[in-house]
């Protein structure tokens, strides 16, 4: 009896998951820019402390995402926007190591590219379009094999990362968003 | 009066075909005897057989992967066409689907234990060239970045991230032999390119079976014909030695079909015009078939299977071995009796045979085997059918047609009286001789050659057109051009591998990769240094490790315990203790043959292949492969050679022809001259010159000469003529449709013949025209 009422509370609730999916892949797509700070904790199993790093970063529609990290150690990581459909480029790095596979993850968070989320996870959302959660679970051996769980979390926007790697490692990012501004369509 | 019947030897000959039909059914039970790997057709090039064996396994790896990319307008259409795909291919059994992500794993797991020591060039300028501390801030600094999180390895393995970087270095060759410059980017977790608008997705896959076993030939063509219908055909490209061997042996049956129906066709209709009556049709039919089967035992006997291009040129073989079956119905029909008729025809039969057998023999002695299978096949079917003829004449009775032969009016009326015109003062041996030495002039002046390999493709130009497109999008490895190394020992194999790595990439060819088996396996002597620099600079007292600690405010201790292995050197043999198969199907062929170590250099990209031998000029143990070159070579060596043979063949013939006819034997030759130089001279010009126009002259000889040997015995009246002119017909109709062949060797034999035969047969009449009375 119960398993049945569960089956149908996971059947009735799918369209609605595919519904918040899609309306929340929207409303991230409306976003034309966004810039607010970073706080990245990095913990590994083998220190007692997790590695804490801030920073800023700027998104623009179209253009791509500027990574700037700027304590302990300054870094800036450039992901612009690919041709044709917003894929994103690296530079420095060759586009199809497993190092550039975060940079196009975090871009793809950024823009709402839905599509290039799936090319990698399947993608389930819980919550509502005013506080989001989209869980992603790698899709094939060449992804799990490094990437055990990704969650994003959000409202108006994006606010929150956690990764969580396939050998017990974790990283957490939290943003704060200074400046936003979206579009009507 | 009617001849008695004796059945004795008809009898005795049907039990001998009886038997080899048997012994064809009874092989053909037991084991395949027909296959189509073209290149076995050809002689090997001259090198050691060890060479041989590591060139043959380098390329039996590369003949079981296949590739399959299949499309959509849209991501998620490519995406569910895959998925059939995929359905389709796990239901099949012969095809399997492969998984990178295998491979990943194997990797990851089998350098484990070895990663203080596996050090990329990069890397080992990096250890050279940094203080401590330098290389400290670098591991904290990558620590930091977004793309640190992903390691194959966890920070307490791989603090350095040493790990990282030596398998980032396999990537190339862990993308399935994809250039890492090829854009690949993943959808549902398949890898896909943009062609334009259209999205592909890629299959990498492997074949159970051999690809050039006809039934899994068959299973993989059905297959095929499945995932065409399911996605449809445009949205499907494929490639793999399997699909060319298929559609080769696909085209060559169809030709096989093609040519023995036409050859058939054509030998009833001209039977049926010319003779009105089913008995000669009936001993036609019975000659070929003899002949066919006696040939295709002879072949099994001796080389226990026939390729199909054989088959084909064996198909051929029914318009020279129905000449003796024309002459002998036309003749027993004029003379009324198939017992004289028989005896009359005995001595020219047997020379016409002699003279075409002695001709296929030849090329026995060439070390061609697909030669010595043609050779066999030609002269046995003949053999058959020249006893078919002497044997069952005597059966069918032809001379019992009471029906008028057509064709004799057409002789008296118009061709007797032309050749008796143009022969009358010695018109027509000026004219002949002008036409052989315009024709002498013709071959020497236009003599292009053709001895690219392209002519031995047999799986027809969509299949090719499909593989240059693939090659276009996705540059794939050259199974065609590699480096062999040899050594005395692993070690030295290894440190040879480094060398030639070094120096070859050193060029900085760009979009050009080459896969060695040092770059999986480092040599003894560099894992040594490799370690003894890591200890050096990062894991000693007081070293990269320690500054690393400090910054990260953590005990060094533990971190140093775990990531600091003690030194083991990792062998072939640890390389794949545990993760065998992945890894083994990675690595570049690499065997001991002999006490002897072997291993080959892949070259993933347009490479100039001078430059290639100029870099390995010095290194000894390097041997730069290019099988289509070397074919190329083979092609070119044998088409002077079997050019050679031909001229001695034909000497000898004409010697002997000469001790038996004396001055009779320049009309019998010198048309057959004419015929050759003509076909030669027009393949060449029109084609280039190929080894096989060069083979396709001894079919023109023993066709063309038995006309001579026929009208100097015979004299040029009605039934000669009649006889030589259903033969020869039926040969130029057989060989015309050879010439639209989509298989080059069969339209390049086709050619030759058709012009050959069609000369001889308009010419060879005018050399017996004068001392021919009146029919």
């Amino acid at each position: 009896m119960k398993a049945g009422w569960l089956l149908a509370f996971c059947w009735l609730s799918l369209p609605a998951q595919a519904d918040l999916l899609s309306e929340v892949a929207g409303q991230i797509q409306r976003t034309e820019y966004l810039s607010g700070q970073f706080q990245q904790e990095k913990h590994i199993q083998v220190l007692p402390l997790p590695l804490v790093s801030t920073g800023v970063f700027q998104y623009q529609r179209g253009e791509g995402v500027v990574w700037e990290l700027q304590t302990p150690t300054r870094q800036t990581l450039t992901i612009d926007a690919g041709r044709g459909g917003g894929r994103a480029a690296v530079k420095g790095k060759p586009r199809d190591s497993m190092t550039g596979l975060v940079e196009r993850l975090l871009f793809s968070v950024f823009s709402g590219d839905l599509a290039a989320l799936q090319g990698y996870f399947s993608v389930a959302a819980k919550g509502q379009t005013s506080d989001w959660e989209l869980q992603l679970t790698p899709l094939g051996q060449t992804v799990s094999q490094f990437i055990g769980d990704v969650r994003i979390y959000g409202g108006r926007h994006l606010s929150k990362v956690t990764i969580m790697e396939a050998n017990g490692d974790s990283t957490v990012i939290d943003m704060s968003i200074a400046k936003a501004s979206v579009s009507n369509d | 009066m009617t001849e008695p019947r004796s059945w004795r030897l008809p009898l005795i000959y049907l039990a001998i075909v009886a038997a080899a039909l048997l012994y064809i059914a009874v092989q053909a039970n037991q084991r395949p005897i027909a296959y189509n790997n073209i290149t076995q057709l050809l002689p090997e090039y001259h090198r050691s057989p060890a060479m041989a064996q590591m060139i043959a396994m380098s390329a039996d790896r590369f003949e079981q992967e296949l590739l399959f990319l299949v499309g959509g307008d849209t991501l998620d259409q490519a995406n569910e066409r895959y998925m059939m795909l995929q359905a389709a291919l796990s239901a099949n059994g012969q095809v399997r689907l492969q998984d990178s992500g295998d491979l990943t794993a194997a990797a990851i797991a089998a350098y484990k234990p070895y990663i203080n020591q596996l050090l990329r060039q990069e890397t080992l300028a990096q250890l050279q060239s940094r203080t401590p501390a330098q290389l400290s801030d670098a591991a904290m600094a990558e620590l930091f970045s977004l793309g640190s999180a992903i390691r194959p390895y966890a920070f307490s393995d791989d603090p350095f991230g040493l790990g990282s970087s030596w398998l980032q270095g396999l990537a190339k060759g862990m993308q399935g032999g994809v250039q890492e410059s090829v854009q690949l980017d993943t959808y549902q977790g398949i890898p896909y390119m943009l062609e334009g608008d259209k999205a592909w997705m890629l299959a990498s896959a492997r074949l159970a079976g051999e690809p050039f076993n006809l039934a899994t030939q068959a299973l993989v063509s059905g297959l095929l014909t499945e995932l065409q219908l399911l996605v449809g055909q445009e949205n499907l490209l494929y490639s793999g030695i399997v699909f060319h061997a298929a559609a080769g042996a696909d085209l060559a049956r169809k030709e096989i079909s093609t040519v023995g129906l036409a050859s058939l066709l054509s030998v009833i209709a001209l039977a049926l015009v010319v003779f009105r009556s089913a008995r000669p049709l009936a001993l036609l039919l019975a000659t070929l078939t003899c002949g066919v089967i006696l040939a295709l035992a002879a072949c099994v006997l001796l080389f226990g299977r026939v390729h199909l291009v054989t088959l084909a040129f064996g198909a051929t073989l029914l318009g020279v071995a129905i000449d003796y079956g024309f002459h002998f119905a036309v003749k027993a029909r004029r003379i009324g009796s198939s017992h004289q008729a028989g005896r009359v025809l005995r001595a020219p039969l047997a020379l016409a045979l002699a003279s075409s057998v002695c001709a296929y023999s030849f090329q026995l002695l060439a070390p061609f085997p697909g030669l010595q299978q043609m050779a066999v096949f030609s002269a046995v079917g003949l053999i058959g059918a020249w006893a078919a003829v002497l044997c069952l004449g005597g059966v069918f009775r032809p001379e019992q047609i009471k029906s008028q032969l057509r064709g004799a009016a057409l002789f008296h009326r118009f061709f007797f009286p032309a050749y008796r015109r143009l022969a009358i003062g010695g018109q027509a041996p000026k004219l002949i001789c002008v036409l052989l030495v315009a024709a002498t002039a013709l071959v020497i002046a236009l003599l292009p050659v053709d001895d690219d390999v392209k002519n031995l493709n047999t799986s027809g130009r969509e299949l090719l057109s499909m593989e240059e497109r693939i090659t276009q999008l996705m540059s794939r490895p050259s199974i065609g051009r590699f480096v062999v190394l040899q050594a005395d020992s692993l070690e030295q194999l290894l440190l040879s591998s480094e060398a030639v790595v070094t120096r070859l990439e050193r060029q900085g060819m760009t979009d050009v990769q080459f896969d060695a088996i040092s770059s999986w396996l480092p040599s003894k002597a560099s894992q040594e240094r490799n370690y003894e620099l890591v200890q050096q600079k990062l894991f000693s007292a007081g070293t990269a490790i320690d500054q690393l600690c400090a910054q990260l405010k953590t005990q060094c201790e533990p971190l140093r315990s775990q990531a600091n292995r003690p030194y083991s050197y990792m062998s072939l043999d640890k390389l794949l203790a545990q993760q065998g198969l992945a890894l083994a199907l990675a690595l570049p062929v690499t065997k001991n043959i002999d006490s002897r170590w072997y291993s080959a250099v892949t070259i993933n990209g347009q490479v100039d292949a001078e430059i290639i031998k100029q870099e390995l000029a010095t290194i000894p143990s390097a041997v730069y492969i290019d099988r289509e070159a070397e074919i190329s070579a083979i092609l070119h060596h044998y088409r002077k050679a079997i050019g050679l043979w031909s001229v001695l063949a034909f000497s000898v013939v004409f010697l002997a022809l000469l001790a038996l006819f004396r001055a009779n034997a320049i009309p019998v030759a010198a048309p057959v001259l004419l015929s050759l130089l003509l076909a030669l001279a027009c393949a060449s010009w029109l084609q280039g010159l190929t080894l096989f126009h060069v083979f396709a002259l001894l079919l023109v000889f023993g066709i063309c000469l038995d006309a001579g040997i026929f009208y100097n015995s015979q004299g040029l009246q009605e039934d000669t003529w009649l006889a030589v002119t259903l033969s020869n017909l039926t040969s130029m109709l057989v060989f015309a449709f050879l010439c639209f062949s989509q298989v080059p060797v069969l339209q390049q034999f086709g050619l030759v013949v058709l012009i050959g035969v069609g000369c001889s047969w308009l010419v060879t009449p005018l050399f017996f025209a004068e001392r021919s009375k009146s029919a």
